[in-house]
């Protein structure tokens, strides 16, 4: 499945969060109530269970494919945030989604790979920690993962 | 960019204002200590900035920063190339 590119941010940001909720082992597998969900695309209102994974995207520019071409080469940023209760559940969670969103590029042929929702060139830019105040605050790691699409193609 | 953000934080742009006793908005700097001409870091030294840029689990992210260097990308990126030509 190709992402379609009138909805390209939200669904690239939609395929990121479905992989990452199929894909990631929820540490509270069974014990969430219903409806309340593991990886989510924004940060709840509603109190919530932690750990809990969070995923936006912007985009970072473009290249116009050609003088007369209405196609673009665009730079995808996408941020996935893990919120977890220590050091150990949020280093090995984003060890788990770095490695799935690694492991998931090939081959194109086969469904929800990322090459196959014609998302290209996967890398990482970096991963942060930034836990919040105090010793029992909620421990945070931030990571911002890059792709490319051609919009249009 | 240091103006930028501190439109940003004062509310002048898309993001909310994050302005109460106005330390945030007067720690916005330059970095004195560029290693060359094509390096600048607009930055604030408070312990608490980064918890406003990027949240925390009981405040939303506010991307005074972030934002503000999207917008300005493009203009510096050009005079990077004018001050190279």
């Amino acid at each position: 499945m190709a992402i379609n590119s009138s909805n390209l941010l939200s669904e690239v940001i939609l395929f990121i969060r479905n992989t990452l909720r199929t894909n990631i082992t929820d540490p509270l597998s069974g014990k969430r109530a219903t409806g309340e969900s593991f990886v989510m695309t924004s940060y709840p209102r509603r109190d919530i269970k932690y750990p809990v994974i969070t995923v936006r995207g912007k985009i970072n520019g473009d290249t116009k494919l050609g003088q007369q071409s209405e196609k673009a080469l665009v730079q995808l940023a996408i941020e996935v945030r893990v919120w977890a209760r220590n050091e150990k559940e949020k280093n090995d969670l984003f060890g788990s989604i770095y490695d799935h969103l690694r492991t998931n590029q090939y081959p194109c042929s086969t469904a929800n790979t990322s090459t196959n929702e014609t998302l290209f060139d996967f890398g990482i830019d970096f991963a942060n920690d930034l836990d919040d105040p105090g010793d029992e605050g909620i421990k945070s790691k931030i990571s911002q993962f890059r792709y490319i699409i051609i919009a249009g193609g | 960019m240091v103006a930028e953000v501190m439109d940003s934080i004062a509310g002048r742009k898309s993001e909310p204002t994050s302005v109460d006793t106005g330390r945030f908005l007067n720690s916005i700097g330059l970095n004195s200590d560029m290693t060359n001409e094509f390096t600048a870091i607009v930055k604030s030294d408070l312990n608490y900035a980064a918890f406003l840029e990027k949240g925390t689990s009981r405040m939303s992210a506010r991307h005074h920063f972030e934002n503000s260097l999207d917008r300005k990308k493009r203009k510096i990126l050009r005079d990077i190339k004018e001050a190279v030509k």
